[in-house]
């Protein structure tokens, strides 16, 4: 009889389980396709306290990189800088051409007008941990809401675009890197304008799809963002052509990127704390905060 | 509730050293340490009321901890966790080569449920042309690290007194013709 009794209650709970799961990915499901992806109230404090305990446990490691980055690794430092202080000079000769040549056009003084409305704060953030998964490739930010950090913002390092924020706790973000097969970025070459869509690929290496035919894209070309997109900002650099697939008798072709950032080394990002106008909308009209809002609020 | 707190905080701990880890290490060379600690909790645990709640709690660390939705490791880890229980009452799961052999075989059916969710519920394949080498070396990771997991969830549990490998077998005593 009780045995009878202890299984019904074990049958019971499985269903309930099972149920729960499949209920939260269905609700999760819709948060893919455009609305509000903040954790569940359940969900977001276990990440806020994985955050610092993930920090706790990664502080060997940084101490000893650190240490190595700070005394080793400067053999040949002098090199490094006799060289950057030759391209600094050239690039500060360079930039005052430009300038000259802008206030030549008398574009310089309404380009430093608009520029206000250009800058975007910027979030310096740390990562904690990355995919538990070999199959997704998301990492854990230090930065949550109480920071004004939302879903849909995005993240690049010193070098590039590197990913979208895609849920966010009080004290801890996700973000979605643009490795992860699951990323969508509108791109469009540097020197010729050709567009195309920007995905991850395999082997640390992202894709350039639906590029046309007789689009000109060469290896070597560099791939920023259009902004057409409406989710990331126009002109973050996302990689350079390694090499063009030959369109044979498609109408579309795909190249081969390497992404500007060095997803293997990425240990610290910047979060830009304003959305694109596309999410903006989505998210603003479902939660009513916009990025302005939420970034006022945080200290 | 011991047992149970304990248990949860050790496959807690190796989620978060795994994803620590992961900063550092390609996370195909790391093994699931997670999933393996909800195995151990099938072979080695008595109450299945307590491995089936623990598994569900691990499966979502998973999720909270990986760029997938929410919810699907939850049901993968109730999944394994079955059929782990079923296997160990017909296998020994306890020894180090059928549990490298098991954990080969559940990496690969793992990847592939992971797989099939990601394109039914996402409509996404987030599989690539890399992806079977990527299963391979998980694979062989998992393989390696299964038994010293699991020899570990079988350790903490005898420590605090709710191992399996003790229970009682009944005997019916034989009745011999006179």
């Amino acid at each position: 009889m009780v045995e009878t009794h202890n299984r019904v209650r074990l049958t019971l709970l499985v269903v309930a389980l099972v149920g729960f799961a499949t209920v939260t990915m269905v609700v999760d499901r819709g948060a893919l396709r455009g609305r509000a992806r903040d954790l569940p109230p359940w969900a977001g404090p276990l990440l806020d306290i994985a955050v610092p305990l993930q920090k706790s446990l990664a502080y060997p490691v940084d101490f000893v990189r650190e240490r190595w980055d700070r005394y080793v690794a400067l053999i040949g430092v002098q090199e490094v800088n006799s060289e950057l202080r030759s391209q600094l000079a050239r690039l500060q000769e360079e930039n005052l051409q430009l300038r000259e040549g802008l206030v030549a056009s008398g574009r310089l003084a309404r380009i430093s007008e608009m520029r206000a409305g250009f800058e975007v704060p910027m979030l310096p953030a740390e990562l904690v941990g990355s995919d538990v998964s070999p199959w997704f490739r998301s990492v854990l930010l230090d930065r949550g809401r109480a920071d004004g950090v939302l879903s849909g913002m995005t993240v690049i390092s010193e070098n590039g675009l590197a990913g979208l924020v895609v849920s966010t706790s009080n004290h801890a973000s996700k973000a979605m890197l643009l490795l992860d097969r699951q990323t969508a970025v509108d791109g469009t070459v540097q020197r010729s304008r050709a567009r195309g869509i920007v995905r991850g690929g395999s082997d640390e290496a992202l894709l350039f799809e639906f590029v046309a035919r007789g689009a000109d894209v060469l290896p070597g070309d560099m791939v920023m963002t259009s902004g057409l997109d409406g989710v990331h900002p126009k002109g973050l650099l996302v990689g350079t052509v390694k090499s063009v697939a030959e369109a044979g008798t498609d109408l579309l072709r795909t190249a081969v990127l390497e992404p500007a950032v060095d997803f293997g080394r990425l240990e610290q990002v910047f979060v830009m704390l304003r959305r694109g106008p596309t999410l903006e909308l989505l998210y603003s009209s479902q939660t009513g905060d916009t990025a302005a809002d939420v970034a006022e609020a945080a200290p | 509730m011991k047992a149970a707190l304990a248990l949860a905080l050790l496959g807690a701990f190796g989620l978060m050293l795994q994803s620590t880890a992961a900063l550092w290490i390609p996370a195909r060379c790391l093994p699931d340490l997670g999933l393996w600690v909800v195995v151990g909790l099938a072979v080695c645990v008595r109450s299945p009321m307590l491995g089936v709640c623990l598994a569900a709690l691990l499966g979502y660390l998973t999720d909270l901890l990986s760029g997938t939705l929410l919810g699907q490791h939850a049901l993968l880890c109730l999944a394994a966790y079955g059929v782990a229980r079923v296997l160990s009452s017909s296998f020994n799961l306890r020894g180090a080569l059928s549990l490298a052999l098991f954990a080969l075989l559940l990496s690969g059916a793992h990847a592939v449920a992971l797989h099939g969710l990601v394109a039914f519920f996402a409509r996404q394949w987030v599989a690539s042309s890399g992806s079977l080498e990527d299963l391979a070396v998980h694979a062989l990771a998992n393989a390696v690290a299964a038994p010293f997991v699991i020899s570990l969830v079988s350790g903490v549990a005898a420590w605090l007194g709710d191992d399996d490998s003790g229970r009682p077998v009944r005997l019916e005593p034989r009745t011999l013709p006179l």
